[in-house]
């Protein structure tokens, strides 16, 4: 008989808050599943933070410009 | 998807009040196990024993001072090393020991999932302090993890705002300090910024090299100047000490007789013949002339001459003195006289190429004073040195006032080009952080919330539970349980309020009386089992209704009948026998139920349980008994139908004469009830058709059937009656047929209860799955 894996409240509220962040452009898609680890951990520091916000904006900075130069030709 | 883990069976011996081996095997068919017993009877072994199996804990010992698991857990007179336990779940086994103070239990993992529940820990969740609920709690709603990285968040928040503040401040003083500045200026330019940006690209190195030059020529005109007033000195003693030689020759020039040499030579032989003369045992006769001679006046003569020419000499020692005196005077000035050129030499180097004017206007030729390139050293006298350093002296406070006026320019400029340099990086700090900060801001907004919803709504929902079960127990009271809400002020801490009589906000402990708090603690305490995952878990509560009385009991039995069968498996110990009986006359869903029963305990015979039946069952059995009791079958038949019409007279306030005790007869019962049997139905599924069709049953051609032969209860099931003895074996089995298809008919086959719940247009058994009409006569 296997166990069941059980869920802990702090993995539902990670997920929860993952998907939330992601979905509010805050944090960019391809980091969600290490900040879902690090919420679950309690590993996640002020520079990871800043990090995924940084990244974010950066990303969202070269989607703007490529917009824009795209827009130009 | 794995099976839920259930026990099927139970052993024990040397444990507790195990004092004989028993097994218990538990019928895994059916949601609920009853284990009634009166006092003393071991119902709180086997809950320890279950307990210790699975939790590996005796909570009955660890509730009570003065027991000790090693001392009291196994059976008086035994010891730990006696005691066995085992549960079995399937094919799945588990054994427990008790290993001195500790049980330790041997078995594949994981074990069953049980929830015990005792008297003692009823109130635990109510009346605990907040730290203890939020432990209580704190598997549903520790969200440690999250926490730690919202903390982090929030200082990342923090420590960005502190950067951008601080960086705010900085931009605003280098702000006031270059205003400052540009006012002392005048206010040249369009503004403060712009000129002092301006300032700060001009080219300074010129500034810089005229101060780093004063500098140098300030210090080495120091540097030269003292090394002259030691030249000087020098000078000064050279000249001091030539004068005092040439005072000592004077003197001995207008000395007469001798000449120096000769006088000094004299002196010496004088003062051997005088030492001779001196000398004890000397002849009386000169070895020269050998002539007598006077010793005493010729000693005294000696003495004379001696004392005319010490003058002289001491006079020439005070000139060797002076001589000497002189020649380290000379040594000094060529010495200072060296330093003071090299010094020289050093400043004329300096001053060589572009002298300060207030140097220039001197109009000295450095260069000349300077090695040249091709290595020709000057040939610089130390006086002219010395002369230059007196004339160059006189220049030392134009030079300060020009050097500090430099650096003063040279200060203004840095001080500029810092305040502007610190007025871009705040801007650029702003620039790029600020939008950070306010992502930052954001995310911990949606962290915060997001967590504080959560808990809370986790919280909610165990509160809402709480009451909707709370309030099945008591109904119309006005009384509940208002909230569970953490401190967020503190963290681990969890106050809840209560409702009652329309005030919110109160603490229960307060004001709920103790079977309200009791029956409270149960609600809680079931709320969160069944957020932990109930479909897998078992619940065992350990007698633990006592203060509560007889409607709310009723109502907390129909509970658990029904939240059962939301958990695998529920075991209840209860010495109250009312529970048991209700299930036995088909008050309750007995199908749903096993009925274990213990027997009286005494320490030689240990904990004896046999297994109770439902009192239709024994009716139907005592029918078809091979031997064949009349006076069982009409008493049974008789109890059951008592009770099945006691139910529903009560039910449907029938109209019965009263009486002082309440109790009816079975005459008095069947009379009250005929008018409802016109028009009572029953419906249910049809048997053996799994179309979902139903069949009505009406219940008045039962009530008649067995309303004909009712009278044999009491002949021949109650009391010594003669006219008993006439009645035939085949009416008291037709009495037992139709009483068995009375109370078969008018309860549920699935579940065994009687229709109780109002619902709608009817009532509805336990399960559901039969209706009764009509809701009133």
């Amino acid at each position: 008989m296997t166990a069941k894996v059980k869920t802990t409240p702090n993995a539902t509220l990670a997920a929860l808050i993952a998907d939330e962040v992601v979905q509010s452009g805050l944090v960019p898609t391809a980091k969600r599943e290490e900040l879902l680890a690090k919420l679950i951990a309690g590993t996640a520091t002020a520079e990871d933070w800043r990090l995924y916000v940084e990244l974010e904006i950066a990303a969202s900075e070269a989607e703007s410009s490529n917009a824009k130069a795209n827009a130009d030709q | 998807m794995p099976k839920p883990m259930l026990i099927n069976k139970l052993s024990m011996h040397c444990f507790r009040g195990a004092s004989q081996p028993v097994d218990l095997a538990f019928d895994i068919t059916k949601p609920l196990v009853m284990i009634f017993g009166e006092n003393g009877t071991g119902k709180s072994t086997i809950i320890d024993a279950i307990d210790l199996l699975v939790n590996e804990q005796i909570g009955s010992i660890a509730d009570r001072s003065s027991a000790t698991v090693a001392k009291h857990g196994p059976t008086i007179g035994k010891k730990p090393a006696d005691v066995s336990v085992e549960v079995a779940s399937g094919t799945q086994q588990w054994k427990g020991m008790l290993t001195g103070s500790r049980a330790a239990v041997t078995g594949p993992a994981p074990r069953p999932t049980v929830h015990v529940l005792r008297r003692s820990r009823l109130r635990r969740l109510i009346e605990a302090e907040p730290a203890e609920r939020y432990k209580a709690l704190a598997k549903f709603i520790d969200v440690q993890g999250v926490e730690a990285s919202e903390n982090a968040l929030a200082a990342a928040v923090a420590t960005l705002n502190s950067s951008l503040t601080a960086a705010i401040q900085q931009k605003q003083q280098s702000d006031d300090g270059l205003a400052e500045l540009w006012n002392a200026e005048g206010k040249p330019g369009s503004t403060a910024i712009a000129w002092g940006r301006q300032k700060s690209k001009q080219d300074v190195s010129t500034l810089q090299a005229g101060v780093t030059l004063l500098n140098s020529v300030l210090g080495h005109t120091a540097t030269a100047a003292a090394q002259d007033v030691q030249y000087q000195t020098a000078v000064t003693a050279r000249r001091s000490a030539q004068q005092t030689v040439d005072a000592v020759k004077a003197e001995i020039a207008v000395l007469p007789g001798l000449a120096p040499e000769q006088a000094v030579q004299l002196i010496g032989m004088l003062e051997s013949a005088n030492a001779i003369i001196s000398t004890p045992g000397q002849p009386e006769k000169c070895p020269v002339c050998e002539q007598p001679k006077d010793l005493k006046q010729l000693k005294s003569s000696l003495d004379s001459q001696l004392a005319g020419m010490r003058t002289l000499r001491d006079i020439q020692k005070r000139l060797s003195t002076a001589e000497a005196t002189l020649a380290g005077a000379v040594q000094n000035v060529n010495s200072s006289s060296s330093t003071l050129l090299v010094s020289f030499e050093r400043l004329a180097k300096v001053l060589q190429a572009t002298p300060p004017s207030p140097v220039a206007a001197l109009g000295i030729a450095w260069s000349t004073h300077a090695t040249d390139d091709a290595g020709r050293k000057p040939d610089t006298t130390a006086a002219e040195a010395s002369a230059a350093i007196a004339q160059l002296a006189a220049t030392v406070a134009a030079l300060q006032a020009d050097r500090d006026a430099h650096t003063k320019d040279l200060n203004q400029h840095n001080a500029i080009r810092q305040h502007c340099q610190r007025i871009d990086e705040a801007d650029e700090l702003v620039r790029t952080s600020d939008e950070v900060l306010k992502r930052l801001r954001r995310l911990l907004d949606i962290v915060r919330d997001r967590r504080l919803r959560f808990t809370q709504g986790v919280l909610d929902a165990v509160a809402a539970e709480a009451n909707r079960l709370y309030g099945e127990i008591h109904p119309d009271e006005n009384i509940g349980l208002g909230s569970l809400r953490l401190d967020t002020a503190k963290r681990g801490s969890l106050h809840q309020d209560g409702h009652f009589n329309g005030h919110t906000d109160v603490p229960p402990q307060a004001y709920f009386s103790d079977s309200h708090l009791d029956t409270l603690g149960f609600c809680v305490w079931l709320a969160l089992a069944k957020r932990e995952d109930p479909a897998d878990a078992i619940l065992v509560i350990d007698d633990v209704f006592t203060s509560v009385d007889a409607p709310h009991l009723t109502r907390i039995i129909d509970l658990l009948a029904v939240e059962c069968t939301s958990f695998c498996q529920v075991i209840v110990t209860t010495h109250y026998r009312n529970w048991r009986d209700r299930y036995r006359v088909s008050h309750g869903p007995g199908n749903n139920v096993q009925l274990i029963e213990l027997q009286r305990w005494t320490l030689l015979r240990g904990i004896s349980p046999r297994t109770s039946t439902l009192a239709i069952d024994d009716l139907a059995t005592a029918i078809t008994a091979t031997s064949f009791d009349r006076q069982i079958i009409c008493s049974r038949a008789g109890i059951l139908l008592e009770a099945i019409l006691d139910g529903l007279s009560l039910q449907y306030r029938c109209s019965i004469a009263r009486t002082r005790d309440g109790d009816y007869t079975l005459g008095e019962l069947m009379d009250g009830c005929t008018k409802l049997f016109k028009t009572l139905t029953i419906r249910r599924p049809k048997a053996g058709d799994s179309s979902g069709a139903t069949e009505d049953i009406a219940m008045k051609p039962l009530l008649n059937s067995v309303g004909s032969l009712a009278f044999v209860r009491n002949q021949v099931g109650c009391h010594f009656n003669l006219a008993g003895s006439d009645i035939s074996d085949a009416d008291i089995c037709r009495f037992g047929d139709d009483t068995v298809a009375l109370v078969r008919a008018v309860t549920c086959t699935e579940c065994g209860d009687m229709c109780r719940r109002k619902k709608g247009t009817f009532f509805e058994c336990t399960c559901g799955k039969t209706q009764m009409t009509p809701l009133m006569i």
